[in-house]
């Protein structure tokens, strides 16, 4: 970067401070929504158990804080303000979520610690839920860095809402230690006691359980084959709600395990993998996520060929009620095909075929079936523009029980999209049908649904419509009733900054034969308001370049940041002739000079000054790109610059990112759908952005400003108009 | 520090904690805390430790509407992870027992938060992605037609993890 001979410069006056949000970058949402319900005709006809005007305000917040570069707090809270019976069950305040956490990397051992509402997980076989509660996790680090240590200290309840909280219903405390080792695999111990009170309503009886589980992983090479065995085995001790009744879960011990194998060979595109599973009928911990009273065996398979179709195959059994008087059997094996299996025939298409068996019987013989399915479908191009996708479910039961009631279906599905322009909105179109014929005994029913989508979007206005019917035809089968059901939704929002506005419309009809026929519908109108504040603390992390001396007065930085907000006109001017700039031309209220300032970018560069009330006001660097519409080259110019940036200033404050690099980069940044901004606060309570703003006049280009305050990065019109 | 909204993301509904991405385990993995470069071990190639930005509401929103308007569809199956316990016999439920037109309502997104979140390196100069775990509870009601013709309604309140990966910065 070139660097002005003269660096004397006055420092900006500093910013107020905030009191408690001092340090804390704030951001998040508050969407006010108004809704009205209603339905005319029979009420169980309607898809809305309520009706009438109701309506909402939802505040979504998230903040975070750096204490250094390794410690860092976040916070998250998510609540209603409720007057709708849809939104919550709760009325009036109902905080949802509540969450603070802090990681702190450069404690003596490296932690974090979680408060609020929070997710739990240890295993499969303990604990995997969310507490609202405690948790905090220890890292302790080791001479061998190829070892890596986690413990987890939990505490928490199980609860669904903040505002009723009784955590001794289901309150759950643990303890999980996990090693990981690169040569070794991984370790993983676990202990979750979990407490419940009696509830003489719902006839549980008090209960205190214990569940302790080993498990581990181990990956491995066995000659040309590279193997993962995973096993965890787990003992329960203490009560649960009861298999028949309260008092059978009283005082009770079992256990669960499982073993999996999952191995792939490195010379061919083989994959399998073999399980095994067993959990007691007692083996019942409150936190766990795998079925009591069950034995699976599995095995599975799959070969990637060389034209990208990928086949796999499966063989399952599942015992469920392994100790009761009834086990129920299960055998399902099946195959299916994916990728470009039509490819041959459609280029470029894609489909997928999936055929399987299941026999599931019991003891007694009350069950007994086998049904066989075959399901495919593809995606394909049909010409002019049209995308087509297509579907065949097949489905044949036999059952062999003394009901003796077989079910044979048959369903074919057809859509296609296709790319429409509306004035300055753009989107798809998409129809489609389903055709189904459902036989059961001697008995059948037929259904038509047709379907028509609408997805359209252009500069701040979004719009999805869809409308459709789905014809059941019953009057084949025994006491059936033909029903017509019909459905238009309509979704309409309109951005505009930091506001989005929103109409929502749906209409629901169904007309059943021989009965009335019910209409519903609901309408609501919202207003989001995206909000976002940067940390006020100026210079958490900023970087003085080695061998530079900061003078507590004045910036001391060379280049860009000595030409900060507040720098007497004079002085900035100065500064820009002692460097060569020469002479400026003035557009409206900027003095603009066509100067390199970073001489590594080989791009034009002009610097102006916007200059009032005898001081500089804002400073902005235009940088051209070469090719807008050549994606390669942008995304070069845009790294490029950024890069040079980053050595000259160092490490962003904050970045903001949406939407990317495309072959439409100039229609996006227009639009809206490409923001990319990062940002530098300086010790002066200043800040220097760099991204690519949008214009009014529709120019695209990429600008370095550095001013006293920005507004949100979804503000997007902060480009330096003036200067063209 | 990053804040980040693509709206271009893409979700794999129903997934386990995740530490690397790859994991297809059963048990919890190593989610590293960031440290000093002075004591950072390498850390795992398929992950490493990034300061959590919670996602917006919106794009977490948009996700849960695309993961339960595939329900009941062949498009679940590509939103079940890999690792969701019990996904085939979940996918094989649905095939041979659920009505056929039977649909999932979204009544109201209620609360929403981000677990975890690591950021995943392009291959070979590629653009990595950032991959985040979000927790959200959302009101349903499952709809279909009996056979006598009545509309049946079944309303409920479930969890939602999911696991949404978005382009990360350049």
């Amino acid at each position: 970067m070139r660097r002005p001979a003269h660096s004397r410069s006055r420092a900006a006056r500093p910013r107020a401070q905030d009191g408690w949000l001092s340090g804390w970058q704030v951001e998040g949402t508050n969407t006010g929504r108004i809704s009205i319900y209603d339905a005319h005709g029979p009420g169980a006809g309607s898809p809305y158990p309520f009706e009438g005007l109701m309506g909402y305000d939802e505040l979504d917040l998230r903040a975070y804080r750096r204490e250094s570069a390794y410690d860092a707090w976040r916070a998250e809270f998510s609540g209603v303000l409720n007057a709708d019976d849809y939104r919550s069950a709760d009325k009036g305040i109902v905080p949802e979520r509540m969450s603070l956490v802090r990681e702190n990397g450069e404690a003596a051992i490296p932690y974090r610690l979680e408060l609020g509402d929070h997710f739990a997980y240890y295993s499969y076989l303990t604990l995997q839920r969310s507490l609202k509660g405690a948790q905090v996790e220890w890292q302790p680090g080791g001479s061998s860095r190829a070892r890596r240590h986690s413990l987890v200290l939990t505490a928490g309840a199980d609860e669904p809402s903040w505002r009723s909280l009784t955590p001794r219903d289901d309150f759950t405390t643990g303890i999980s230690w996990l090693v990981s080792d690169v040569a070794l695999g991984s370790i993983n111990i676990n202990a979750v006691h979990n407490h419940g009170d009696a509830v003489a309503s719902r006839g549980l009886l008090q209960r205190n359980q214990l569940v302790l589980s080993v498990a581990g992983e181990k990956p491995f090479t066995a000659g040309s084959h590279r193997l993962v065995f995973e096993a965890e085995a787990a003992a329960l001790r203490g009560d649960h709600d009861g298999v028949i009744g309260a008092a059978s879960g009283q005082d009770q011990s079992d256990t669960g395990w499982f073993a999996a194998m999952r191995g792939q060979a490195l010379t061919v595109p083989w994959d399998y993998e073999l399980r095994y599973e067993r959990y007691g009928q007692d083996f019942r911990p409150r936190g766990a996520v795998v079925p009591p009273d069950r034995r699976t065996l599995e095995a599975r398979s799959g070969w990637r060929f060389d034209n990208g179709i990928l086949l796999r195959g499966r063989v399952q059994r599942f015992e469920d009620g392994i100790e009761t008087a009834n086990p129920t059997y299960t055998r399902t094996s099946g195959l299916t095909l994916s990728g470009p299996l039509l490819r041959a025939w459609v280029p470029g298409s894609s489909a997928r075929v999936d055929a399987f068996v299941q026999n599931q019987n019991n003891e007694a013989r009350t069950l007994s079936r086998i049904t066989r399915s075959l399901i495919a479908d593809a995606r394909f191009p049909i010409g002019a523009g049209w995308n087509a996708h297509a579907g065949v479910f097949l489905q044949h039961r036999d059952d062999r029980s003394a009901g003796d009631v077989d079910r044979l279906t048959q369903q074919v599905s057809f859509g296609a999209g296709h790319r429409i322009s509306l004035g300055r909105l753009t989107g798809f179109v998409t129809p489609g049908i389903v055709l189904r014929k459902v036989t059961l005994g001697r008995s059948h029913d037929v259904d038509v649904n047709p379907t028509l989508a609408l997805r359209l979007a252009g500069g701040p206005h979004g719009l999805d419509f869809d409308v459709g019917s789905l014809l059941q035809n019953r009057s084949a089968a025994l006491g059936g009733t033909d029903v017509g059901t019909h459905t238009v939704n309509m979704n309409y929002r309109y951005r505009r900054r930091a506001h989005e506005f929103g109409l929502e419309a749906n209409l629901f009809g169904r007309d059943p034969d021989g009965i009335d026929a019910t209409a519903a519908y609901r309408v609501a109108v919202s207003w989001t308001w995206h909000f976002d504040r940067p940390p006020q603390r100026a210079g958490a992390l900023t970087l003085a370049p080695a061998g530079e001396a900061a003078a507590p007065a004045a910036p001391a930085r060379a280049g860009v940041l000595e030409l900060a907000p507040g720098v007497p006109a004079d002085v900035a001017l100065a500064v820009l002739l002692d460097a060569g700039a020469g002479t400026p031309s003035a557009q409206d209220e900027w003095q603009v000079w066509e100067f390199a300032l970073l001489e590594r970018v080989l791009r034009r560069q002009r610097l102006g000054l916007e200059l009032a009330g005898g001081e500089l006001r804002r400073m902005v660097l235009v940088i051209d790109f070469d090719d807008s519409g050549d994606t390669h080259s942008v995304r070069q110019s845009f790294e490029s610059v950024r890069k040079a940036l980053i050595e000259t200033l160092g490490a962003p404050t904050r970045s903001f990112s949406e939407g990317d690099f495309g072959p439409a980069f100039a229609a996006e940044v227009n639009a809206q759908r490409f923001i990319n901004v990062t940002e530098w606060d300086t010790r002066e309570g200043t800040t220097i952005r760099f991204g690519v703003p949008r214009r009014l006049d529709g120019q695209v280009r990429m600008e370095v400003q550095h001013a006293r305050r920005f507004a949100s990065p979804r503000d997007t019109l902060w480009s330096a108009d003036a200067i063209r | 520090m990053r804040r980040l909204r693509q709206p271009l993301a893409t979700l794999t509904a129903l997934a386990a904690l995740l530490a690397a991405p790859a994991d297809a385990r059963q048990f919890r993995g190593f989610a590293p805390i960031a440290e000093p470069e002075s004591r950072a071990a390498a850390m795992p190639p398929a992950a490493r430790a990034t300061t959590t930005r919670a996602l917006p509401r919106d794009t977490v929103e948009h996700a849960v509407r695309e993961v339960i308007a595939s329900w009941n569809t062949a498009q679940m199956d590509e939103f079940l992870a890999a690792e969701f316990n019990d996904r085939t016999r979940l996918l094989d439920a649905l095939d041979t027992r659920a009505p056929r037109d039977a649909s999932l309502r979204v009544q109201s997104v209620q609360g929403i938060q981000t677990l975890q979140q690591v950021e995943v390196p392009g291959a070979d100069g590629a653009r990595g992605q950032i991959v985040s775990l979000v927790s959200a509870t959302v009101r349903t009601q499952l709809e279909f037609t009996s056979a006598q013709g009545a509309l049946v309604r079944r309303p409920g309140v479930n969890e939602f993890i999911l696991k949404i990966s978005i382009p990360a910065p350049p």
